[in-house]
């Protein structure tokens, strides 16, 4: 399965606070259902983005269920045009996510949000 | 009078509670449209179809979740397996106890891509010995499709034995009228395409069906469009779910379906069916009695589903069920029930028959009050 996102590139920054922000002011609600795990931002997020919906609320799922902290985010727009949802991990929990994703056979691509943009990682 | 409500195989009523409010609840507090937003109603709306492929791959042992597909009823199923895969000198075996909704696409695919097919045998109860599918198998033959329970005269088909001689053909199994009341395991019984209603024996609202697929064979869709992936491409994503859904789902016939499988499983499938073949004894038992009344299919309840097929000697089933309804407020269909070769199979090609078929909220007064409309009829 091709992803077809962009490649190694460095994106210019934005901060998922502003994105935040900005979905507010346009009478948007962020995405907020359950106790909000990773609202700070604090940390260096990863974002994990899936072909579709379904692979998006199977991985949320399959984290939920062994307590690893996710929440459901609108793709950004620097790492896709697409109107669908990733899913934002904390690069501390990055490591266990990923295995517990690939036991579920779900196919996945990861972007690391550093400085000024987000970067392919390495899945 | 009250109305008695005898037409099942064609769509079961009532709904349970659980269904009514799982869509009036959608309409109320959170109709957004799945996938295509992470507003929460999207979200929301997400969730409901995904926890209802969930359910539904549990439910009949579908590897996975994303190997269920919507549709919007069990025709479209059977349309996008047949019209997507069947190509120019391929072959298909089928068998006499079919639907129109099997029987039109075949003949369709027939005429316009040279596609042949060859009609097994049922015998006049419409049991299907699994034997004569395995003698007219060729090395093209691309799928084994078989009804699983007739609509007709509920006949209940060896699908499990099918699954098993079938070599190398995709087994294709139309359920429209045992899913929610027969269990059904499709890796055990081999099943590569398992269509299925969501407004019948599942007890959803109509508008809603499914595909349950063994494995990712690529299928060509019917149709193509926004799915809310890649959305940047105009090239249609190859991916499940997505490659065979485009357009905004019926998420509230799907949240409906989703409560309607929940409800059979508080209830247990096997509850569920002992109701109905205690309803169908009787019935059997009660019309057996009656002279002039003659019952097709099998004669043994747990060979077929709660339908019963009679025709009244000297009466027309259009005549009988026109009674029933409008003199004793019982619906029943009369006619060939979209399945006319199951009718030839029968013999009752073209008249027929007058179909009762119950379901599990069916009670025992009302098949006696059946029993004595139709005792009635009878005398007249």
């Amino acid at each position: 399965m091709s992803t077809n996102r962009p490649d190694e590139h460095v994106l210019p920054f934005v901060d998922l606070s502003t994105i935040a922000k900005n979905m507010k002011r346009a009478g948007q609600p962020t995405v907020n259902r359950e106790p909000d795990k990773l609202s700070s931002y604090s940390n260096t997020q990863l974002i994990f983005i899936f072909d579709s919906i379904h692979y998006v609320l199977k991985a949320e799922k399959a984290l939920k269920k062994e307590d690893i902290p996710c929440e459901l985010i609108p793709v950004p727009r620097e790492i896709s045009s697409d109107c669908g949802m990733a899913l934002a991990i904390d690069e501390s929990a990055g490591g266990v996510a990923r295995e517990r994703l690939a036991e579920h056979h779900l196919e996945f691509s990861i972007f690391r949000k550093a400085g000024k943009g987000y970067f392919k990682a390495p899945v | 009078m009250m109305p008695i409500y005898c037409d099942q195989a064609a769509t079961s009523f009532p709904k349970p509670k659980a269904v009514v409010e799982a869509i009036s609840s959608f309409l109320t507090n959170t109709s957004g449209s799945p996938g295509r937003s992470a507003h929460r109603y999207a979200i929301e709306a997400g969730r409901a179809v995904f926890e209802a492929r969930e359910t539904i791959a549990v439910f009949f042992n579908c590897p996975s979740s994303e190997q269920v597909i919507f549709t919007a009823n069990v025709t479209e199923s059977l349309n996008l397996v047949l019209l997507g895969l069947l190509q120019p000198g391929d072959h298909v075996v089928t068998t006499s106890m079919e639907h129109n909704s099997v029987m039109r696409p075949l003949q369709y695919l027939r005429e316009s891509r040279n596609v042949d097919f060859t009609v097994v045998s049922c015998d006049d109860q419409g049991q299907l010995d699994p034997e004569d599918i395995r003698r007219v198998l060729r090395s093209e033959t691309r799928f084994v499709v078989v009804n699983h329970a007739s609509n007709v005269t509920g006949t209940i088909l060896p699908i499990e034995a099918v699954g098993e001689i079938k070599g190398d053909a995709f087994f294709l199994v139309d359920t429209a009228q045992s899913a929610g009341v027969i269990p059904i395991d499709m890796q055990e019984a081999g099943i590569d395409f398992l269509a299925f209603t969501g407004h019948k024996s599942l007890l959803g609202p109509t508008g809603i069906g499914g595909l349950c697929l063994s494995k990712d064979i690529r299928l060509n869709p019917l149709k193509r469009g926004g799915t809310g992936s890649r959305s940047e491409s105009w090239a249609h994503p190859d991916f499940l779910p997505d490659r065979y859904e485009s357009g905004t789902p019926n998420t509230l016939g799907i949240a409906g379906l989703d409560a309607g499988i929940r409800f059979i499983r508080e209830q247990g499938i096997e509850r569920i069916r002992d109701h109905e073949l205690q309803l169908i004894r009787q019935m059997m038992e009660g019309l057996g009695g009656i002279r002039g009344v003659k019952i097709y299919g099998p004669q043994a309840a747990d060979e077929k589903t709660a339908i019963v097929s009679l025709n009244i000697e000297g009466k027309s089933p259009s005549e009988v069920c026109l009674t029933l309804d409008r003199k004793y407020g019982i619906m029943t269909r009369g006619g060939l029930q979209c399945a006319p070769i199951a009718h030839k199979t029968i013999g009752t090609f073209p008249d027929g028959t007058v179909r009762l078929s119950l379901g599990y909220f069916n009670t025992m007064e009302e098949v006696d009050q059946v029993i004595r409309a139709i005792d009635e009829i009878s005398r007249r």
